[in-house]
């Protein structure tokens, strides 16, 4: 082989591959998105929350006032006519919604959303077991929700809830209500903690109470490149009833410990939500 | 044959060289159009100085994010200068050794960096300041202090009402005698520092006294040099103490008690009595945890009514901040890291025991309007715990001591401080 050709080869082939490699494979065909924003409201019997004033009656008579509501959700679902369904988990899995904080009462989702037609939402009230991991949440205000570890254990890190109140007491006296709600503890008809051996040591069995709630008859289309806003409401009156009529005093003014009032709670949330409104953002 | 050769190397190698060398010619040609017209206006790097570590147990992230300012980054030296200051009684202006006052005449190590109820200069832990004309026994402070003890994970605001915090847009304050000028923000521990040295009720100087003051010591420590290791010159400025001071306090981190160490597992267990307490703190037969909550800071570093009275004078409560008549009668749920050292207890030094603070949400409640619902058996006055259960939400309250934390010598004052009274 000719010296020129010992030279150029080489260097054609070293030339060829550096074009080759610098030329990307083509990206995949973007599917077209949208996005989806969300908005909470806290609404008592129909009409906006009012804070701090004895105004309200609950259906077991109890009359009370709110004074703040806390609480998360996660694991946002929506679900697609056609049977499919997008988790909203791409930056972050859940969202914490704070009445003293007005910045939290909007979500503006970063996944990009398939654009098409949506039928129904749904999500986690709370967390589930395996995602409430103590001390996950190191700043506040997600800090300032943490469930002991005493009354949670390893999957029970975080309060789902707090919904904080006063009622009149059957003696007529203003007395504070702490709805929270958590990981409960499994008990005996007498109310003690149960435990379970676990080889040379024991541990408290606790009870997981997230829930899914589902909405349905949310139709709503994602277009693309365009931005969709639900409302999501919570009907505060709803913790209160339906299934269980929830009196304030049959259980006194703190739950988290009450596994008999934990369940009721929990029942009676389930149509707790709505969608108050969807539109363009 | 050889021209040929040479033009089919060429024309392969262009490729290559449009990558490599057009770039290259204009990286060139800028540098040298920049360099030729700035050659004489270049300017230094600004000062830096070495970054300083906040310590954190190492392994898991227990801590919420830092509160530092932008305008005044830790570093070692700017910590180290911070701490002669905080500790030097000449900030206030005098001499005298009857008249001298530091920070660290009222905030005293042993006690979690407050005042305690042995400080010897305010037995019983009721401060006062520096007197003067109009009040010759000195000024007292309007509320007792909280503790100088990880302030720099807090981010809700300082002050028993939380009026140093980051949304204050206020400059300056009259009630402390500080201008409303910049840089006599309301946002941070550096306004605590100005405060703390203009106030009649604490150091009861002018600012430029202060300062001059500072500017004149020359030995032990020489202040001159300890600014320039900090700042990179000698220039000694209120600005710059206060930066100074802040970085100190931003570096008294705890986080070693005998809690902390068993939730870190690098202890097996608490002693039986210690344990008991714990259940009750950490569940709501004691319902410590709502407001004294984070398991690692010991606060929420929130704010509530906790029920010490019904009527309420105080013109630095929660109200004074937010202006929410819901805020009347409520002040920060301070840390209980160290609170068996930290005595007289709540905004006005009422308790001077633990078991008289655990009484007080025992049996001792008082209702009101703007009572916090998380006092949840206020129709009852409290919680009602039995005597032996106070015994042992007392004995778990003691694992919080961080006796580490109290004796560290880099928190101490410098050896070589000399402030002609030591």
């Amino acid at each position: 082989m000719s010296t020129f050709l010992k030279t150029i080869i080489p260097l054609l082939i070293a030339v060829s591959m550096l074009i080759f490699m610098g030329c990307p494979n083509p990206d995949p065909p973007v599917k077209p998105s949208g996005k989806i924003s969300f908005k909470f409201e806290h609404f008592v019997n129909d009409d906006t929350a009012r804070f701090d004033k004895l105004i309200y009656t609950n259906d077991a008579g109890n009359e009370w006032e709110l004074s703040l509501v806390q609480w998360f959700l996660s694991d946002v679902t929506l679900h697609k006519k056609d049977g499919d369904s997008l988790v909203l988990t791409k930056w972050t899995f859940y969202h914490y919604i704070d009445t003293d904080i007005p910045s939290t009462l909007t979500w503006d989702v970063v996944d990009n959303i398939d654009t098409g037609e949506y039928e129904s939402i749904s999500f986690i009230f709370g967390f589930k077991g395996e995602r409430n991991k103590p001390y996950m949440f190191v700043n506040p205000p997600e800090s300032q929700m943490f469930w002991p570890y005493y009354l949670g254990g390893d999957s029970g890190g975080y309060h789902y809830m707090k919904l904080n109140g006063f009622w009149k007491n059957p003696s007529n006296i203003r007395t504070g209500f702490d709805l929270h709600l958590g990981v409960g503890q499994k008990q005996d008809i007498n109310g003690n903690r149960i435990k379970v051996k676990i080889g040379d040591d024991s541990s408290f069995v606790f009870v997981q109470n997230w829930f899914r709630v589902k909405i349905d008859n949310t139709n709503f289309t994602i277009q693309e490149g365009k931005t969709k806003e639900l409302t999501v409401r919570m009907n505060i009156e709803s913790w209160f009833k339906t299934p269980n009529i929830y009196d304030h005093n049959k259980f006194g003014p703190n739950v988290m410990e009450n596994q008999k009032a934990l369940t009721e709670i929990k029942e009676n949330g389930f149509d707790v939500f709505t969608v108050s409104s969807i539109k363009d953002k | 044959m050889k021209k040929l050769k040479l033009i089919l190397f060429s024309v392969t190698l262009l490729p290559v060289l449009k990558v490599i060398v057009v770039p290259l010619t204009f990286v060139t040609v800028g540098i040298s159009f920049i360099a030729g017209d700035c050659k004489d206006t270049i300017l230094p790097p600004p000062f830096s100085g070495t970054p300083y570590e906040i310590d954190r147990p190492s392994g898991k992230q227990w801590w919420p994010n830092a509160n530092i300012p932008s305008d005044n980054p830790m570093t070692i030296e700017k910590v180290k200068l911070g701490r002669y200051l905080f500790y030097d009684g000449r900030l206030s202006g005098r001499l005298g050794c009857d008249s001298q006052m530091s920070c660290g005449t009222c905030h005293l190590q042993k006690n979690s960096f407050e005042v305690g109820l042995d400080n010897p200069r305010f037995p019983g832990g009721r401060t006062k300041g520096i007197p003067d004309a109009q009040y010759p026994q000195g000024k007292y402070t309007p509320h007792y202090m909280l503790p100088l003890i990880n302030l720099v994970f807090n981010n809700n605001g300082y002050l028993w009402n939380g009026m140093i915090n980051k949304n204050n847009t206020n400059l300056g304050s009259a009630a402390y005698k500080v201008p409303a000028v910049e840089p006599y923000h309301m946002k941070n521990i550096e306004s605590l520092v100005w405060m703390g040295i203009a106030a009649q009720h604490e150091l009861n100087t002018t600012i430029n006294t202060a300062v001059n003051m500072i500017r004149s010591i020359n030995s032990n420590p020489n202040y001159h040099q300890l600014f320039k290791e900090a700042y990179g010159d000698t220039a000694i400025t209120y600005d710059r103490i206060s930066k100074a001071i802040a970085c100190f306090v931003r570096s008294l981190v705890s986080y070693n008690s005998k809690y902390h160490k068993w939730i870190r597992k690098e202890i097996p267990k608490l002693e039986p009595d210690e344990f008991r307490g714990y259940t009750i703190y950490m569940s709501e037969k004691g319902d410590c945890f709502h407001c004294h909550g984070d398991p690692v800071l010991l606060t929420t570093n929130l704010f509530y009514n906790n029920g010490l009275d019904s009527i309420f004078n105080d013109t630095r409560d929660r109200f004074a901040v937010t202006k929410n008549l819901m805020d009347k009668g409520v002040y920060k749920a301070t840390t209980l890291i160290n609170v068996e050292l930290t005595a007289p207890y709540m905004h006005d030094g009422r308790y001077t025991t633990l078991r008289e603070v655990v009484d007080h949400y025992s049996e001792d409640l008082i209702n009101s309007n703007t009572i916090d619902p998380l006092m949840k058996w206020i129709a009852y006055g409290g919680v009602h715990l039995k005597e032996s259960e106070k015994d042992d939400l007392i004995a778990f309250l003691k694992t919080l001591t961080d006796y580490d934390f109290i004796s560290n010598p880099k928190f101490s004052k410098p050896a070589d401080l000399d402030t002609g009274c030591d």
